[in-house]
């Protein structure tokens, strides 16, 4: 131990002396234009943890011993990186000659809270100059891990411009064999939806002082969880590879579901590196005495920082396609192994409260995309989409834990219903057979609830529309069918026109068979008209006879029937028709003289009297027989013209 | 000789009726295929009906031949247009579709012309016919023959109406006749067809139509058919791309 500081205290002195004598040698006989030596230390004053930031210690002079004692909490990833400028200016003559040294510090913030780093010391002309002191204040980070990520990036850019140098010198002196990263993956032909387990490993024979993703594989066609956790340090092994001996470390760490199946590719990843690489310096070889010093990895000088890109194989993944067969009608897309447990909290309530079903899945596997199974609440149940609580712990074998579906449902009138059994189905890639588990049918009985709790549910009006569940075409029709024979039709066919004209015929025979009557009814009354005055001759005769056999009231019935009975016959009206109206009127009708048909109207007033009134009748019959002879035989001529 | 001839027509029917329930209990099995057969064997009996055109309809529907579905649908439709539940199945079909075609507006007594054409099957209105014909000769005799004047006067007012709707049903009767008779509307069967300005393989491409699409045919040449849609665009098919109601 005192061995090592001695030699350390050897080496600065050599270093300062052999640094002043170039000094020396460029700058002799120039005067320094600003005189005052200042030497400032600057930095961000409020950092997150995690966060890499760097330091810069800037003095207007070419210092030498450059010393910063303590960093405390902060880890310092690379540094000091020197960086110098000088200017040189003529002003009247007088020549003036700035120059600037900076020393940049790349640390990272680890813990949280206030880190006070002391002055750092510096050497010019052999006086020595203190920087001021710095506080930084940690503060837990919150942007998250974008944020990091892109400030990552940007000191890589600033850090880059740094140690351009570097690179280019020492390019070639990091071989494959060095440093490498490989994909690992758990299984190369997984079944659709079963958990893949893609591994970045990084092997390493020099030290790795920073890390940072330059390209991240992209997995198409997976559904992907990081299972790496980005606040552990990386968890370092050593190997031994073809007798060498190698540092290994898994760097990420993913769960890949394929969504699809077939030939999915993985693109490489690449990383950026900063190694750190002990360099030969051929040059002092030949002179410097101290070469198994700097030989000494302790002494940094000659270990150069190289940035190296890196990257990994590609792989390609066979997803086999689920299979077919025996494919429950439930499945989802649930791949993995799991249990599966449904319970309600209560069978018996009243209407407008609330039930719970909870349905837990847990198990390994695509946890994450396993969906809410579809319960199938009765219609009439008010029933919402379910609450979904799930644990899910990632570790390295994979993602496992369990999800809870809790599904609300207000059952909103009273009855007795049915919640059907819900099935839920996975697909074991194990054993490549599916599995089925069905919850338990729950009958519930619901009450009818208070009769306030109505108005929160009606509150527009007391009835409620049917609610259409689903969309079919009507059912076939099962009656008695009648059947008839094709391209049969009615229309143009002989029964049509048979059934057409039928009516017509019928009205044809109604036609003549009236014309007929008539003709019939027709000779009658001519018949009768011809016999008109020979029947009422009779009757006259017939009453004469009656006269003279004294029977008097027979006789003037026998008149005033010949009489009556002559119209009648005449004019073909049936004997309830006859009055001295009709008489006087068909007369009348027949354009008989007004004489004739007076003449006529009389005897039958006379007669009629002669009836009903009995007296001296002896005279009287003679007269009337005479009168009713005559009357007649005047209306026989009167009618025959 | 009479009566064998009723025994055999009356063993036909019973066939018939079997074949028809047998087919009925295969629909309601689900066995899509066999319900068809059956009900094909009856058809293969020249006999028809609108019930069973439905249930074929039905069983096609069932087995995912929307284009089938239709034309069994019309066909039924066409010896049963007021039946609800033809036209929901049917429009039910229709919505299922690639095409949906728009109509051309009818104008107002072409809808009234066109809704009593629908309200019966051509049979039905053949009957209608006879009877106002009938009615319009009674009429027609009470007025010639009554002495009553109230009696000649109703006789006069009811034959009027009868006429009309003699002259009506007559119209009716006679287009239903001669659409049922003439098969001059069909299914398109082909999944896609392109319909050619001519009735050649080179003639210029009009318009595509989909399976399932009604259309109406104007007129035959070779093996191409005229075909009208019921937007009113007319071209040219391959006969055996559609099939006749």
């Amino acid at each position: 131990m005192t061995n090592k500081k001695k030699r350390m205290k050897l080496v600065i002195k050599y270093i300062n002396k052999f640094s002043l004598s170039i000094a020396l040698l460029l700058f002799t006989g120039i005067a320094f234009a600003g005189g005052e030596v200042s030497f400032t230390a600057s930095t961000k004053n409020l950092v997150e943890v995690g966060e890499r930031f760097q330091i810069y210690y800037t003095v207007n002079a070419n210092g030498s011993g450059f010393r910063v004692s303590d960093f405390g909490t902060l880890s310092v990833l690379s540094g000091p990186n020197r960086s110098s400028s000088s200017s040189i200016q003529y002003i009247n003559g007088k020549m003036s000659q700035s120059t600037e040294l900076t020393f940049t510090y790349l640390v990272m913030a680890t813990t949280e809270g206030t880190v006070n780093i002391p002055p750092a010391t510096i050497r010019v002309d052999g006086r020595t100059y203190k920087s001021n002191a710095l506080t930084i204040k940690v503060v837990k980070g919150a942007a998250g891990a974008a944020n990091t990520q892109q400030n990552r990036g940007q000191q890589q850019t600033r850090n880059g411009s740094g140690s351009s140098a570097n690179v280019s010198v020492s390019d070639g002196t990091v071989k494959n064999s060095d440093l490498y990263i490989k994909a690992l993956v758990s299984n190369k032909h997984p079944y659709l939806g079963e958990q893949v387990i893609v591994t970045y490993r990084i092997y390493t024979k020099i030290p790795v002082s920073d890390m940072s993703v330059d390209k991240l594989s992209s997995f198409p066609g997976f559904w992907t969880k990081d299972l790496s956790d980005n606040n552990k340090k990386l968890q370092q092994s050593t190997k031994i590879i073809n007798g060498e001996q190698y540092v290994v470390a898994d760097i990420r760490k993913m769960a890949l579901y394929p969504q699809k199946s077939g030939k999915l590719k993985i693109d490489p990843m690449e990383l950026q590196c900063m190694t750190q690489v002990r360099t030969k310096a051929k040059r002092r070889r030949s002179y410097d005495p101290f070469e198994d010093f700097f030989d000494d990895p302790f002494f940094n000088r000659n270990v150069k920082n190289v940035k190296v890109t890196i990257k990994s194989n590609a792989l390609t993944i066979d997803v086999k396609p689920l299979p077919q067969e025996n494919k429950p009608a439930s499945f989802n897309g649930a791949v993995g192994e799991f249990t599966f447990a449904s319970k309600i909290d209560r069978t018996k309530l009243k209407s407008n409260e609330a039930l719970t079903l909870t349905i837990t899945i847990s198990g390994r596997g695509n946890l994450e995309l396993v969906e809410a199974p579809k319960v199938n609440f009765p219609t009439d149940f008010e029933s919402y989409d379910p609450k979904v609580t799930s644990r899910i712990r990632t570790n390295g074998n994979g993602v496992n834990g369990y999800k809870k579906f809790e599904y609300l449902a207000i059952p909103r009138n009273p009855g007795d219903f049915v919640i059907p059994a819900t099935t839920f189905s996975f697909f074991n890639p194990k054993d490549g057979k599916y599995y089925s588990y069905s919850s338990d049918e729950f009958k519930i009985h619901v009450d009818k609830g208070n009769g306030n709790s109505n108005g929160i549910t009606y509150s527009n009006s007391a009835q409620e529309d049917i609610h259409y569940i689903g969309k079919d075409i009507h059912h076939i029709k099962t009656g008695v069918v009648q059947f008839r024979k094709m391209n049969h039709f009615l229309f143009a066919s002989t029964l049509f026109y048979g059934l057409a004209l039928l009516p017509l015929v019928l009205l044809l025979i109604v036609f003549l068979y009236k014309k007929q009557h008539q003709k019939r009814m027709g000779n009658l009354d001519l018949l009768r008209n011809k016999k008109a005055t020979k029947v009422a001759r009779g009757r006259l005769h017939k009453a004469e006879k009656l006269r003279k056999e004294g029977n008097d009231k027979a006789f003037f019935d026998e008149v005033a029937q010949a009489l009556w009975g002559y119209i009648a016959d005449k004019f073909s009206i049936s004997q309830a028709e006859l009055s001295m109206e009709t008489v006087k009127q068909k007369l009348e009708q027949q354009q008989v003289d007004k004489e004739v048909s007076d003449t006529f109207i009389n005897v039958l007033n006379d007669i009629e009297f002669a009836r009903f009134a009995p007296g001296d009748t002896k005279g009287k019959m003679e007269n009337i027989y005479n009168e009713a002879m005559g009357a007649i035989l005047q209306a026989e001529k009167a009618l025959k013209h | 000789m009479l009566l064998f001839v009723v025994l055999v027509l009356q063993a036909k029917a019973q066939t018939a009726d079997s074949l028809m329930i047998q087919a009925n209990n295969a629909y309601n099995k689900g066995l899509y295929d066999s319900s068809i057969n059956l009900y094909n064997k009856v058809l293969n009996k020249n006999l028809e009906s609108a019930d069973l055109y439905y249930n074929l309809g039905n069983a096609w529907f069932k087995k995912g031949e929307i284009p089938h579905a239709i034309l069994y649908y019309e066909k039924a439709k066409k010896l049963s247009p007021d039946d609800e539940d033809i036209n929901y199945n049917l429009r039910v079909a229709n919505s299922m579709i690639v095409d949906k075609i728009e109509t051309v507006p009818k104008l107002f007594f072409q809808e009234w012309w066109a809704y009593f054409y629908d309200l019966f099957g051509a049979n039905q209105w053949a009957v209608i016919l006879l009877v106002s014909w009938a009615m319009l000769i009674l009429f027609f005799g009470i007025f010639v023959f009554s002495r009553s004047r109230r009696t000649k006067k109703t006789g006069f007012f009811l034959g009027v109406l009868f006429l009309l709707l003699t002259v009506v049903s007559y119209g009716l009767a006679s287009q239903k006749y001669h659409h049922s008779i003439s098969h001059n509307e069909a299914i398109v069967f082909t999944p896609t067809i392109t319909v050619k300005s001519s009735p050649t393989q080179t003639a210029v491409d009009l318009f595509v139509i989909h399976e399932g699409t009604k259309v109406k045919i104007l007129d035959k040449v070779d093996n191409w058919v005229k075909i009208k849609i019921s937007n009113g665009s007319v071209g040219w098919v391959p006969e055996n791309s559609v099939e006749e109601i």
